[in-house]
């Protein structure tokens, strides 16, 4: 079993710089240059994350040069508009087979969150037709194209999540793989590649978040006058049993490990509540 | 090479290079953020000549995004406001005093969340104010339909289950505001019996309620 361990990258949440840009490569068997304002901020290979560069808000120039798995030349030259906050901004193919790298920005959103909570941003980076998102067998984003992205908060902890073609329920694009996500951390995932040719996997970028100060109640008080004497029954299922999301398929996939192998499924995710 | 082992490989290599990328990014990042962000025009003519603005990503169109409950919609018909809210220090649900309004306990899931509990309780009664809109979930029937809205949203929920808690810690009982499982309405207020030497109500009515189809826009 492949588990995606998403950890935040060092503890430097605190004094993380106001617009922190982060330059992700994402086109696979392309290298290049990247270039910030004239200025070499380094070579990047398909899952190379540089940075985060602490910008000034406003308007950069961003240039990747290099060149793409077929030996071709790449060079795209663009503005970045920088606003506060991180910034992701990736170099990928576009949807249609053989097209040229584009570059698309992706803000984190970096709101504070509640206990036991991760956040997760996954954005369509491949070159694949629209495709909806799996988690635990669930399907928690749809439709979402190539440059586009979906965010949602989940339990933090280990979840399955798969690629699946828009509107399928079937033929997984990637995974679904296991992924594990820290309590109060940002995944900002990006797929890319091409299934076609096995080519597909993905980035993650993890980032921590502020806690948003919630404590979970040890105690509920809800009355205080008597004035209910009837007795109250009760009905339907009295609490949650175990019910593990099942696996669907171990299938192989690209998904990449990104900082340690965790074999242990998580707790049983208490659910069922039928 | 089987699948497996072309997994097994992909995996070893991004490893490393993920490895890599995570090691560098106090070194050399550091040392490029303390220079002072370039504002001087780009050097590169071609660059500044031919530079097409980095397209924002765009959010995928049919994504909900969460929000916090303001509303629901008993299956009585009858609307209850509903505010935000978080614990006490001493750990106790801070819910509303006015029995007319009904407390969502922030830190837990919010209408769209794809899992977890959307907990919301009130007061079934109180002395000055009577019987609160809440008491309605002490003799609610399985099946029955009720509403939650927020600002943007409005999603369509079913009545699964009541179960009767005894009043205290709420320890083992973590289901009722957990982020896990399945995501799901968890309505909570005070039953009886009440004994007034031991502390009033000694039962919380937890109803649930699971949602039918998807949330909607307003």
């Amino acid at each position: 079993m492949t588990v995606l361990s998403l950890t935040a990258a060092s503890s430097d949440a605190a004094t993380a710089p106001s617009s922190a840009v982060t330059i992700i490569q994402a086109v696979p068997g392309a290298e290049v240059s990247v270039t910030v304002d004239g200025e070499p901020r380094g070579d990047a290979e398909v899952g190379d994350l540089l940075g985060p560069f602490d910008l000034s808000a406003g308007r950069h120039d961003v240039s990747f040069v290099g060149v793409g798995a077929d030996g071709e030349d790449i060079a795209v030259d663009s503005t970045l508009t920088v606003e506060p906050g991180g910034t992701d901004v990736v170099l990928h193919l576009p949807a249609e087979v053989g097209g040229a790298p584009v570059v698309h920005s992706y803000r984190a959103p970096t709101g504070a969150i509640g206990p036991g909570k991760a956040r997760v941003m996954l954005a369509h980076t491949a070159t694949v037709a629209p495709a909806d998102v799996e988690v635990d067998g669930q399907t928690v984003f749809t439709n979402i194209a190539n440059g586009e992205f979906a965010e949602a908060d989940v339990p933090a902890g280990t979840i399955s999540v798969a690629l699946l073609p828009s509107g399928t329920q079937e033929d997984p694009i990637l995974g679904p793989v296991d992924v594990t996500l820290g309590s109060r951390t940002l995944s900002m995932i990006y797929a890319y590649g091409n299934p076609r040719d096995g080519s597909m996997n993905v980035i993650a970028h993890v980032t921590p978040l502020a806690a948003d100060g919630s404590v979970a109640p040890t105690r509920i008080d809800t009355g205080s006058a008597g004035l209910v004497t009837r007795p109250v029954s009760s009905f339907g299922e009295d609490r949650p049993g175990p019910s593990t999301a099942p696996m669907l398929l171990a299938a192989a996939s690209g998904w990449v490990l990104v900082a340690a192998l965790v074999t242990r499924r998580r707790r049983s995710r208490s659910s069922g509540l039928r | 090479m089987s699948p497996g082992r072309a997994l097994a490989a992909a995996v070893c290599a991004v490893l490393a290079t993920t490895s890599a990328c995570a090691g560098g990014r106090t070194g050399p990042t550091d040392a490029a953020a303390g220079e002072p962000a370039a504002t001087s025009p780009s050097p590169s003519a071609r660059a500044s000549a031919h530079a097409t603005p980095v397209r924002p990503a765009r959010r995928a169109r049919r994504t909900v995004s969460a929000e916090a409950p303001r509303r629901a919609v008993l299956p009585s018909g009858r609307t209850v406001a509903i505010e935000a809210i978080g614990t006490t220090p001493a750990g106790l649900l801070d819910v509303p005093e006015d029995i007319e309004v009904a407390g969502w306990w922030r830190g837990g899931s919010r209408l769209g969340d794809p899992f977890g509990s959307i907990l919301v309780a009130a007061h079934v009664d109180s002395r000055t104010q009577g019987l609160g809109p809440f008491a309605e979930l002490l003799t609610v029937a399985p099946g029955s339909p009720m509403d939650l809205e927020s600002a943007g949203l409005r999603q369509h929920f079913e009545v699964r289950s009541r179960r009767l808690v005894p009043q205290g810690s709420l320890a083992d009982d973590s289901w009722i505001f957990d982020v896990d499982g399945p995501r799901r309405l968890t309505l909570v207020t005070c039953a009886p019996p009440y004994d007034a030497g031991r502390g009033g109500y000694q039962n919380l009515a937890v109803v649930t309620a699971v949602p039918i189809g998807e949330p909607t826009t307003r």
